[in-house]
C-alpha cells in the first residue's frame, strides 16, 4: 500500500506531495490539469518505466535536469521507501536508500496495474501492442524475463546488423551461426514465458470475462511466431530470405496474441464495448495473477472508471477487493457511482496542484 | 582530446600541479615520453600486445609455455592475466569484440592472424578470456566455431562468484553460470 508520494519535476509537477487513502482515491479534475501525470507518477515509480512514454525525457519537467520520485510503502507492517530518479544521462533506482546496480532488480518490487484507454489497442491494435501487454505484465511476475528480454533484443540487433553488411549470396557466415544460436536460446526463454503465462491468463479469464459480459466464448491463445525448439533450425532454413530482406523473419519478436469468440477472431465482430470489457478482462486477469503471487498490486485507472455503466462499475471493484488500493481518475465525479464505492478520498486536482482533499465513506 | 575517468575537477588538478611543480626538464620528459609513445609502441606482431619491440617480452619469453594461447579482448587484460601470475602460457589480443552494430566484424579484430598462428604451429590449446557480455560470448562462440575442425583443444574460462563471493548477494545470472560451471571436488 502507497501511503506517500512526492513528484518533483515531473511532468507538470514542481513538488508534489500526496497521502494516498488505503483503499480507493478519487482524483478529479478537468482535462490537462495533470491527473493523468499523477497515475504516471506512480507507474514510473513503480517499474521504472512510463505507459505512455517510450523514453524518460518527457517524464522529466521542462527546463528540469532532472525528475524526483518517491514513495513510501507499507506492506505488513514494514515501511519501504522507494526513490527513482530521472536524468536525461540515465535512471537511478534506490529501495530503503540502498542504490539498486541494476534497473531489473528495482522494477517488479513495487507491482503496478494500469488501466488506461491505451488498453484498447492491445486488442484492436497491432501484434506489436500485444508483445508490449506481454513483456510488461510478465516482467512483473518473472524476474529474470526482464534481462532475457533485453538480451534478446540486443542479439536481434545484431544479427540483422550482420545481415545487412553481408551479401545476399553469403549463406555460409560462422558469425550468422552463432549469433543465431544465441539468438534462439534467449528466444526459447521467451516463448517459454509468454505460453506460460498465457495459459495462467486464460483460466483467469474463463472466470472473469463472463461476469462482464454476455459472451461466455471468449478465449486468448498465444501465436508463437515458432516453436520453442525448432527456432535455431528455422533461422537457418531462411537465411538466404532473411539476407535478401536484411532482417530475422522469424522468432519472438513476431509473436502474436489472439482473441476469439469461439473460433471468430473478436476483431472482426467486437463492438467497441466489447473491445472495451475485453481489455478490462485482461487487466483483471492480471490483477489477480500478482495478487495470487504477493500482495496485490496498486491498480491504477486513467480515465476508463466513468466510462463503464454502473453494473461494471461494481463488477469491476467487486473483483478488485481484499486491500487492494485505488486510483482513479475523472473529470467529475457526475459519472462515478458513489454508493459502490465503500470509503474514498477524493483529490480535486487544478493546474498541476492539489486544490482540496475529502474523506468519504 | 580527453582522457577516459578524468573529469573536469581532476584536470583542473593536474594543470594546477604541472604548472606549480613541474621543472623545465620535467616538461621536456612529458612531452619526451608522450611522443615515444606515438612513436615506439606498437602492437606486437604476433600476438597483438603492446610493445616497443617488433615482439613482445612475452612472446620472445622461450620459458613460458609455447603449447597455450590465451585469447583476451585488450592488451589491458593481458596486464591483469600477468599481475595474477598463475598463467605461464601466450597470449592473443582480439583488439575488441564482435558487434555487427558497431561496425566489427571478424575482420575488424585479429581473428585471421590468430588463425594464422594456430596453423604456423603446434599449439595444443586455446582458452578463450572474453569478457562474459553478449559481444564476449558471440566472439567466444565465434573462435569456437571457427575451430570445430581441428585438434586445438578450445576452452573457455569458468563464471561463477568471484573470491569472497556471498552466495546470497549474488544475482540470478552470475548463480546459473556457477552452476552450470560447477565441478567435482
Amino acid at each position: 500500500m502507497l501511503e506517500w508520494l512526492e513528484l518533483h519535476q515531473f511532468r507538470c509537477y514542481d513538488a508534489f506531495t500526496m497521502e494516498p487513502d488505503p483503499s480507493i482515491n478519487l482524483i478529479i479534475g478537468g482535462n490537462a490539469q495533470g491527473k493523468t501525470s499523477i497515475l504516471e507518477g506512480i507507474h514510473t515509480l513503480s517499474l521504472g518505466r512510463s505507459y505512455k512514454t517510450q523514453t524518460d525525457g518527457p517524464l522529466i519537467k521542462q527546463g528540469s535536469d532532472f525528475a524526483r520520485l518517491h514513495g513510501r510503502v507499507r506492506r505488513g507492517g514494514r515501511p519501504q521507501s522507494f526513490e527513482l530518479v530521472l536524468s536525461h544521462a540515465g535512471k537511478k533506482a534506490s529501495v530503503n536508500g540502498v542504490e539498486q546496480a541494476r534497473l531489473s532488480d528495482y522494477a517488479g518490487r513495487l507491482r503496478t496495474v494500469v488501466f488506461a484507454p491505451e488498453d484498447l489497442s492491445v486488442v484492436k491494435g497491432g501484434p506489436a501492442e500485444r508483445r508490449g501487454f506481454l513483456d510488461v505484465e510478465i516482467s512483473q511476475l518473472d524476474r529474470l524475463y526482464v534481462g532475457h528480454l533485453s538480451r534478446y533484443r540486443k542479439l536481434l540487433k545484431e544479427r540483422n546488423e550482420r545481415l545487412k553488411q553481408l551479401k545476399p549470396s553469403d549463406t555460409e557466415d560462422a558469425l550468422l551461426d552463432v549469433l543465431g544460436e544465441q539468438l534462439a536460446h534467449y528466444g526459447r526463454k521467451l516463448i517459454r514465458a509468454r505460453a506460460a503465462f498465457v495459459e495462467r491468463l486464460s483460466a483467469k479469464l474463463r472466470d472473469i470475462h463472463p461476469a462482464l459480459s454476455e459472451e461466455d466464448d471468449f478465449r486468448i491463445a498465444y501465436q508463437p511466431s515458432v516453436d520453442e525448439g525448432g527456432h535455431s533450425r528455422l533461422l537457418r532454413e531462411r537465411r538466404a530470405y532473411d539476407l535478401l530482406r536484411g532482417s530475422t523473419s522469424t522468432g519472438p519478436h513476431r509473436d502474436d496474441l489472439g482473441f476469439y469468440y469461439g473460433e471468430h477472431p473478436v476483431r472482426e465482430i467486437a463492438s467497441q464495448g466489447q473491445i472495451r470489457t475485453i481489455a478490462l478482462a485482461l487487466k483483471l486477469a492480471v490483477v489477480d495473477l500478482l495478487a495470487e503471487e504477493r500482495d496485490p498490486p496498486l491498480v491504477l485507472l486513467d480515465d476508463v472508471f466513468s466510462e463503464l455503466d454502473r453494473e461494471r462499475q461494481k463488477k469491476l471493484l467487486g473483483r478488485l477487493e481484499g486491500g487492494t488500493q485505488i486510483f482513479i481518475t475523472a473529470t467529475d465525479l457526475s459519472g462515478i457511482h458513489l454508493d459502490a464505492l465503500g470509503s474514498y478520498r477524493v483529490f480535486e486536482v487544478e493546474a498541476a496542484t492539489i486544490k482540496g482533499v475529502t474523506n468519504y465513506g | 582530446m580527453r582522457y577516459p575517468g578524468v573529469g573536469r575537477k581532476t584536470a583542473e588538478r593536474f594543470a594546477l600541479h604541472s604548472q606549480n611543480h613541474f621543472k623545465d626538464d620535467d616538461y621536456e620528459r612529458f612531452s619526451e615520453v608522450l611522443l615515444r609513445v606515438k612513436e615506439e609502441i606498437r602492437p606486437c606482431s604476433v600476438c597483438g600486445m603492446f610493445t616497443d619491440q617488433e615482439r613482445c617480452g612475452i612472446c620472445r619469453d622461450e620459458s613460458r609455455d609455447q603449447t597455450r594461447i590465451l585469447v583476451v579482448e585488450e592488451s589491458r587484460d593481458v596486464l591483469v592475466f600477468e599481475r595474477g601470475g598463475d598463467y605461464r602460457g601466450l597470449y592473443h589480443v582480439l583488439g575488441g569484440v564482435l558487434s555487427p552494430s558497431e561496425g566489427v566484424g571478424p575482420d575488424q579484430l585479429r581473428i585471421r592472424e590468430l588463425l594464422e598462428r594456430l596453423r604456423n604451429h603446434a599449439h595444443e590449446e586455446l582458452i578463450l578470456a572474453t569478457n562474459l557480455s553478449d559481444e564476449g560470448e558471440t566472439t567466444a562462440l565465434y573462435i569456437q566455431r571457427l575451430l570445430k575442425d581441428t585438434d586445438v583443444l578450445v576452452t573457455r574460462i569458468a563464471y561463477g562468484l568471484p573470491a569472497g563471493g556471498d552466495v546470497s548477494y549474488a544475482d540470478e545470472v552470475t548463480l546459473g553460470k556457477a552452476l552450470e560451471g560447477r565441478k567435482k571436488i
